[in-house]
């Protein structure tokens, strides 16, 4: 069972090649936009994508945005967090059910980015928003998981 | 359902990312937060959308073949799951077997149906040791995503179950002629009158009591009708003969002759302590008698727990006794005139005659009847049980035992107890017949009754053939008419 999962883990679609657009935007917005520190984060990006998954990535490019270029324009920022996006996006394309994944994530995005922005508008500070959020995602994992359970039968009559 | 170290990795980096935001003050890093968070909950929804629909659509099933097996014999358990459309995620089966099943690993017992595979199956060979009911447990599956984020375990399918009997004989069968017996302890007839009869308690008739035992006497003095109740008393003593010797130490392990009888006797005793008669046992091995009780009417459980430990004991000469009858002999010898050289030569053996009886005292059953019987008193029953491989002392025993009452006789066929006896099916119905002629042979002596004792799907097995011959003979000679 081990190598079942190695195996699986080591997949390429986990990262997937539907990704890869994504990435080659992020790597050309870093290199233009910052130099060659650009071009450094982008080496360490594309070894990322290599041999992490694609949210490992998607974290890293993120703190990559954030070191190296914080006061980037905003066409530039756009570019390279679309590019991002991306590249989280692609594992959901490569399964029997993409679009359903990708309808999933896009409601679940649009959601906690609403809720966040709104809390964020109401309140005008970082950390009420962020907790929000982080409730916000355990409750509805939380909630999903006890409806799996009933679905299996698993739940515990009392 | 269980997150993997891979989900809490990630969680763990969308909380960095939260920390970040709030720590150096950027919102941007909120926004990769929410798409990781996203991205989770995405995957937590499609996993259970596939689970969901696994659950619905899986067919798990558990066939045991066969339902029904001895103690620490080999099972086998074909366990399948099966979906009517590809597996959208890895499912890991395994079975699981009663704890007291041995003989499979755990990597024998569980089955990979890959993500795209529809069909999945396997056969364990198992043996349950401990006899008794015992269930299979439903097949665990467990289900995981090809992200490796979430797994699931669940179970499915039927929960077959086996009965698993003791090793030791089976459908013990004592009858005649391939006939059960009915009735085998109870009424028998006996060569002396019934002692005593004693009277003992007098009771008012009420309605069910047999009009046989109405005391009249006492009926025109009391004026109302009474019953008389009786005592019999008897001189009745029962006398076992069981024969442990080493022929009676063949076949199947835990299913020879020995341990047919041994079920057979241990039922008889039951019966005579139930009937409270006086009951002697005999223990009989190669070279004699191996343990003894006289006849006392108690202690049953005493004779009943020796009879458990009887073993086979080992012939010191190990050479066939075929002896040939009295009759024969003499016919045979009656041919001798003197004619030829050979005649000539075998004349002076046959002119001196030692009594027959005393060369049978080389043989350890007849020998122990013929010491206990002076021992026993009134009404005797002699009870043998024994195998049909030494049919001269076998005829001689009864005949001498019914010098003293009523003879009970279990034979075990030696044919159905061989290993591959059965192989041909013909000879094997030839062999049980000589053995059937043996056994009419001695029931026809008075005061003898005489009973086969062996497995009874092995001797249905046997007669089926002749049943199957008569079957064709009939409908051939219809046919040809």
């Amino acid at each position: 069972m081990a190598s079942v999962e190695a195996e699986r883990v080591d997949n390429p679609s986990i990262r997937s090649w539907f990704g890869a657009p994504g990435l080659v935007v992020t790597i050309a917005t870093l290199i233009v936009g910052v130099g060659p520190l650009g071009a450094v984060a982008s080496a360490v990006l594309a070894i990322g994508w290599y041999h992490l998954s694609a949210v490992a990535v998607f974290c890293i490019g993120q703190i990559a945005l954030l070191i190296f270029s914080p006061d980037a324009p905003f066409y530039q920022f756009a570019a390279a967090e679309s590019g991002l996006w991306i590249v989280l996006i692609g594992p959901l394309l490569s399964g029997d059910e993409r679009w359903q994944s990708v309808a999933a994530f896009v409601l679940a995005a649009g959601a906690l980015g609403s809720i966040a922005w709104l809390v964020r508008i109401v309140t005008d500070t970082l950390w009420p928003t962020a907790l929000v959020l982080g409730i916000c995602v355990a409750l509805v994992a939380y909630g999903l998981h006890r409806y799996e359970r009933l679905q299996l039968g698993l739940l515990e009559t009392t | 359902m269980q997150v993997t170290r891979r989900y809490r990795t990630i969680a763990a980096l969308s909380v960095v990312l939260v920390i970040c935001a709030v720590v150096f003050a950027r919102p941007v890093l909120l926004v990769g937060a929410v798409g990781v968070g996203a991205w989770l909950l995405a995957r937590q929804c499609l996993f259970i959308r596939a689970v969901s629909r696994i659950n619905t659509a899986i067919d798990v099933e558990q066939v045991i073949s066969p339902e029904r097996a001895v103690a620490e014999t080999d099972v086998s358990l074909a366990f399948s799951i099966s979906l009517p459309f590809a597996s959208p995620l890895d499912i890991i089966a395994e079975a699981h077997p009663p704890v007291t099943a041995t003989g499979s690993t755990h990597v024998e017992r569980t089955v990979h149906l890959a993500q795209g595979e529809r069909t999945v199956e396997t056969t364990i060979t198992l043996s349950v040791p401990v006899a008794g009911s015992v269930e299979f447990d439903p097949v665990e599956l467990n289900v995981s995503d090809t992200a490796d984020l979430f797994k699931e375990r669940f179970t499915r399918g039927n929960t077959p179950s086996i009965v698993v009997e003791p090793r030791g004989p089976r459908n013990i069968h004592v009858g005649e002629a391939g006939e059960r017996a009915m009735q085998i302890y109870g009424k028998r007839p006996s060569r002396r009158r019934a002692a005593n009869i004693e009277p003992a308690e007098l009771h008012e008739y009420v309605p069910g009591d047999p009009l046989s035992r109405i005391d009249w006497n006492a009926t025109a003095r009391l004026h109302q009708p009474y019953v008389r109740e009786y005592e019999v008393e008897t001189d009745h003593e029962t006398a076992l003969f069981v024969d442990h010797r080493e022929a009676m130490d063949c076949g199947p392990a835990d299913e020879t002759k020995l341990d047919y009888v041994r079920q057979v006797a241990l039922t008889f005793v039951d019966n005579v302590g139930t009937a409270g008669d006086s009951l002697g046992w005999y223990a009989v091995g190669d070279e004699g008698i191996t343990d003894r009780r006289k006849p006392v009417a108690s202690r049953y459980e005493a004779v009943k727990q020796s009879l458990r430990e009887l073993r086979p004991t080992v012939d010191p000469a190990n050479e066939p006794r075929n002896r040939i009858g009295p009759q024969r002999a003499r016919r045979v010898a009656g041919r001798l005139n003197g004619r030829s050289a050979f005649e000539t030569t075998l004349a002076p053996y046959f002119a001196e005659r030692e009594p027959y009886l005393e060369r049978l005292e080389d043989d350890p059953l007849f020998e122990a009847v013929r010491t206990a019987m002076p021992h026993l008193r009134g009404s005797v029953w002699t009870v043998v049980f024994t195998d049909d491989t030494r049919r001269t002392e076998v005829r001689e025993t009864v005949t001498l035992a019914r010098r003293s009452g009523y003879v009970l006789v279990f034979l075990t066929p030696t044919v159905l107890f061989q290993p591959g006896g059965l192989a041909d099916l013909e000879h094997a119905y030839e062999r049980y017949r000589t053995f059937e002629e043996f056994r009419r042979e001695l029931t026809r002596l008075d005061y003898v009754r005489v009973f086969e004792v062996g497995p009874g799907d092995r001797l249905d097995a046997v007669l089926s053939t002749e049943r199957r011959r008569r079957f064709s003979r009939t409908h051939g000679s219809t046919t040809s008419s």
